[in-house]
């Protein structure tokens, strides 16, 4: 009721315009703050001037390698002003969940925003689109229409690999701590990545508009019949009970030998470059989901 | 015949309990799915060890609010006021960063560490006071604060690195096994047989200092206890994050069940906060699953307990705080001779500060004009200026409203209140913008002070239930924006930003609107000056003067609301301004009450403009929020007044 109510609130507040009139055609002086257009830009052949928070694009996102030049301009949430400015950029890309600071970076140059991640639950379409939309903005849509290609065929290729084989359902994982674990769910990169290669995500209760869940180390439990894929960095102390095969942790089911991998780090939160990669870590472990293989 | 009454009461309520938590573990129980042998493994790792854990939780929590508020004679000590959370956590959080390693293998030592290290500082700040509880607890307040303003920069720089503790400061139960049960077994249980063993000793403290002394108790033996208390307190920290509230509701609700001497309450006290923690962990496992993650329990104890407290405090009648001190030193009735001269001192000083945030820049090749930037630096200028303006305002209509030197605007929670709102619309809205993110915090600013103003009419506004009400509020804020950050949600950093308060969003209009409201503030309090004037000299003495006691009290404090909510937009829910301010004010001898409104708003203002610039070019282009600059530069001159009091007097 409140929400309704809210969103209707919502609807009245004005929508500011389109950026896209006010950049240059062919734009090439580019400033992000967030870490999936980044990855996306590079995919175009990009190289963003400044980007906010590079030493943890570098630990967190990692490929595509960052180029040494790109600019450090701030946190994320405040990037400094005088940095982004000193970059003369024609454009600064943006996400909706930087709102609140789109008009005061608009006062140096016009910010498009790119929506991943919305309540629609629908990641991998929209960062297809960004993907357009950012091709036709900085004039590079033939590199766009390719990495477009470029990723559905990585997905294909591992739909192909997998083939006709009965597959389970698969379990995808951040682990917070030896008793915690983020979850992907519907909404997000990877379950998007999953499905359209065909398999089926082994959790399928809604997590939120990013598309991951917490779930306890016990309702890890519950889950029986599924691979299990966790992606690194994994806590030292997951590893020792894993080791071990200590606690409830070491006895998950989906931790049986053979039906789990420990993936490369791989950014949850990235564009098509980050569901690309996720399908070619996918690629190396088919045996996996293959029902039947294991036990 | 009374006292059978009351008998019957707690023994229905006790069998009701008992009912009600039997009924919710048996189902619990047969809610957990999957074969016989799944069933027995999750039982055994899973179900048995957390509810062991809620048990020893609670058990120790409640004991270490019994010896801390017998100790120190303090019904409000435990060890969320005391500050052995915010230690905790800001150690944990240094050494994840710092000793990862260590802080896998051995949390509790850093929980520990963190913990003493935080007492000790409030005890030597506070130490004076420990007379007036009040104080102690609003040293404890200051100091908590700025460690946890130390720990939300760290998030701030490494939100992504430091997601478990995210987790942990939400005080998840979930347990794997039974290795964490037995080490926190091994800690209560030291700690319970130390206190059985001292508590004769425990007793006598009751009576006083002086009865101690007098028979035999040696001065080590207070410190001991207090540590004892913080131990326990510290454990639990590190084996299952901050479960809220617990060890300070506890003991209270052991008392209104009828546990009046101390023997009793320190059986009944650990008991009370086993059975609150068992309970909402098990209520909290009746939702399915996938949101029962959701909800750590510490924090959700802390939204129960905070309201609870309020509840029981109004049942407790001996439960009366001596605040009404009369005279501080920063409220004195001399002061300078020409306070003229000392303000228009203190505006060159402003205008100085004014001129360098909005001139100077940092940009890659170094400091300079970098005059494109003079439209952007407006708005951020303007908005510091008035939000540091109406928290010297607030500051001195609080502190002469409680008459006590360590009260500030930030205490009664209006900020808190800011806060809940803007996250409450960051749930509700994926991409809340700017405006929505407004409507939000002002809601939320008057939903406070409207829940302030309720509580206050039906207790004729006496300082000491506003301040509870306050720390409450406090509380229930911490609760909720550590549940939001406990979701995971990756928009935490940009509630972090806000909650440190970052000028940067601000426009001109905005800002404006803020410095309007900060002056506005300024010249009503100024012509409420004879009031600000005789109100600190205590309710008697106003009453004989002729001041209408409620209506005054009711218009300084939703004065000082207004302007404190206007401010917190700006500069966040916690920023010591208003705590600084007025005392600086007074320190330059500015102590009659318009001449040190009008000077500690210029402190105030000259403070967040100067700790805004600093953030923008110390680090840059990494920028610091102005709200964490002035908690610590705040905290640690407050602590510094405070210290340098205890020579002079």
């Amino acid at each position: 009721m409140i929400a309704t109510l809210l969103a209707f609130l919502l609807a009245l507040l004005p929508v500011p315009p389109a950026a896209d009139e006010a950049v240059p055609s062919h734009a090439e002086r580019v400033a992000t703050i967030d870490w999936g257009t980044a990855e996306t830009l590079l995919a175009l052949g990009i190289t963003p001037l400044g980007l906010a928070e590079t030493a943890g694009y570098r630990d967190w996102v990692g490929s595509p390698a960052l180029p040494a030049n790109v600019a450090e301009i701030g946190l994320r949430a405040t990037p400094s002003l005088e940095y982004l400015a000193a970059l003369k950029p024609d454009v600064i890309l943006s996400t909706p969940q930087f709102t609140a600071i789109e008009p005061v970076l608009g006062k140096i140059a016009p910010v498009i925003s790119l929506a991943t991640f919305t309540n629609d639950l629908e990641p991998y379409r929209h960062a297809q689109e960004n993907a357009m939309r950012l091709g036709a903005v900085l004039g590079r849509e033939q590199a766009a229409a390719d990495l477009i290609a470029a990723t559905d065929g990585k997905i294909a290729t591992l739909r192909d690999a997998i083939g006709t084989a009965q597959t389970k359902p698969v379990l995808v994982l951040y682990f917070q701590d030896d008793r915690h674990a983020w979850v992907f769910c519907r909404g997000s990169l990877f379950d998007d990545v999953l499905k359209r290669a065909g398999l089926a995500n082994a959790w399928t209760s809604d997590g939120n508009f990013w598309g991951f869940a917490d779930a306890g180390v016990d309702q890890l439990f519950a889950i029986r019949d599924a691979a299990l894929l966790v992606i690194e960095p994994v806590p030292p102390a997951v590893r020792a009970k894993l080791a071990a095969r200590d606690g409830l942790l070491g006895q998950l089911p989906v931790f049986a030998p053979g039906n789990h991998a420990i993936l490369e780090s791989v950014w949850g939160f990235g564009g098509l470059p980050s569901a690309g990669r996720f399908a070619d870590l996918l690629l190396k472990h088919t045996r996996l989901f293959e029902r039947g293989h294991a036990s | 015949m009374l006292h059978d009454r009351r008998r019957l009461a707690v023994s229905f309520a006790g069998g009701a309990y008992l009912l009600l938590v039997g009924g919710l573990i048996a189902h619990n129980i047969a809610d957990i799915g999957g074969s016989e042998a799944v069933r027995a493994l999750l039982l055994d790792y899973a179900y048995w060890p957390r509810l062991t854990v809620s048990l020893l939780a609670g058990a120790a929590l409640g004991l270490a609010g019994v010896l801390m508020q017998q100790v120190l004679q303090n019904p409000l000590a435990a060890p969320e006021t005391l500050g052995v959370n915010a230690g905790a956590h800001l150690a944990l959080t240094i050494g994840l960063l710092a000793a990862p390693a260590l802080h896998a293998a051995h949390p509790e030592l850093l929980a520990i560490a963190g913990a003493f290290a935080a007492w000790g500082l409030i005890a030597a700040v506070g130490w004076r006071w420990r007379a007036d509880p009040t104080t102690l607890i609003l040293c404890g307040f200051v100091v908590s604060f700025a460690l946890g303003s130390i720990s939300s920069l760290l998030m701030l720089l490494n939100q992504q690195y430091l997601a478990s503790m995210f987790i942990w400061g939400a005080g998840s139960l979930v347990e794997d096994g039974w290795s964490g049960v037995e080490q926190l077994a091994l800690r209560v249980a030291t700690g319970a047989i130390a206190t059985m063993a001292l508590a004769r000793p425990l007793l006598i403290l009751g009576f006083g200092d002086q009865q101690a002394k007098s028979l035999g108790l040696t001065t080590l033996l207070k410190p001991l206890l207090v540590a004892i208390a913080v131990l326990l307190s510290a454990s639990v920290a590190a084996a299952v994050g901050i479960i809220g509230f617990v060890g300070l509701a506890a003991p209270h609700l052991a008392r209104v069940l009828g546990a009046e001497k101390l023997g009793e309450r320190l059986v009944a006290a650990p008991l009370a906060g086993a059975a609150l923690v068992l309970m909402v962990d098990q209520l909290i496992q009746l939702l399915p699953p996938d949101q029962a993650a959701d909800l750590p329990t510490g924090a959700v104890t802390a939204l129960i307990g905070a309201p609870m407290l309020i509840f029981l405090l109004r049942r407790v009648p001996r439960l009366m705080l001596k605040t009404d001190g009369g005279l501080v030193a920063s409220l004195g009735t001399g002061g300078a001779r020409r306070p003229a001269l000392v303000l228009a001192g203190l505006a060159i000083a402003l205008a100085l500060a004014l001129a360098l945030a909005f001139l100077v820049g940092r940009a890659p090749d170094g400091f300079g004009f970098y005059s494109e930037a003079f439209p952007w630096r407006l708005p951020r200028v303007v908005a510091a200026c008035g939000a540091g303006l109406g928290l010297g305002v607030a500051g001195c209509l609080v502190q002469r409203l409680f008459a006590n030197p360590m009260a500030s605007p930030e205490i009664l929670g209006i900020g808190g209140g800011v806060a809940m709102g803007l996250i409450a619309v960051l749930l509700l809205f994926a991409d809340a913008g700017a405006e929505l993110q407004l409507v939000g915090a002002t809601v939320g600013a008057l939903v406070v002070t409207g829940a302030i103003l309720l509580l206050g009419l039906d207790s004729g506004f006496t300082p000491e239930r506003l301040l509870l009400t306050g720390i409450a509020i406090t509380a229930l804020l911490d609760a909720s924006s550590l549940l939001f950050l406990a979701l995971g949600d990756p928009r935490s950093g940009q509630v972090l930003a806000w909650l440190s308060g970052s000028t940067y969003w601000v426009e001109l209009d905005f800002a404006v609107l803020v410095l309007g409201a900060g002056i506005a503030g300024l010249l009503l309090a100024a012509l409420a000056g004879r009031w600000l004037e005789i109100l600190p000299l205590g309710a008697g003495m106003a009453t004989n003067l002729g001041v209408p006691l409620h209506a005054a009290r009711l218009t300084v404090l939703v004065l000082a609301a207004v302007t404190t909510a206007a401010a917190a937009l700006i500069v966040g829910p916690m920023s010591f301004v208003g705590l600084l301010a007025p005392h600086l004010a007074g320190l330059i001898e500015l102590r009659r009450a318009r001449p040190q409104l009008f000077g500690a708003a210029m402190i105030g203002s000259a403070l967040v403009v100067f700790a805004d610039w600093m953030g923008r070019v110390v680090f840059a282009p990494t920028e610091l929020p102005a709200g964490v600059l002035s908690v610590l530069i705040g905290s640690v001159a407050v602590m510094g007044v405070a210290m340098g009091r205890r020579k002079t007097s």
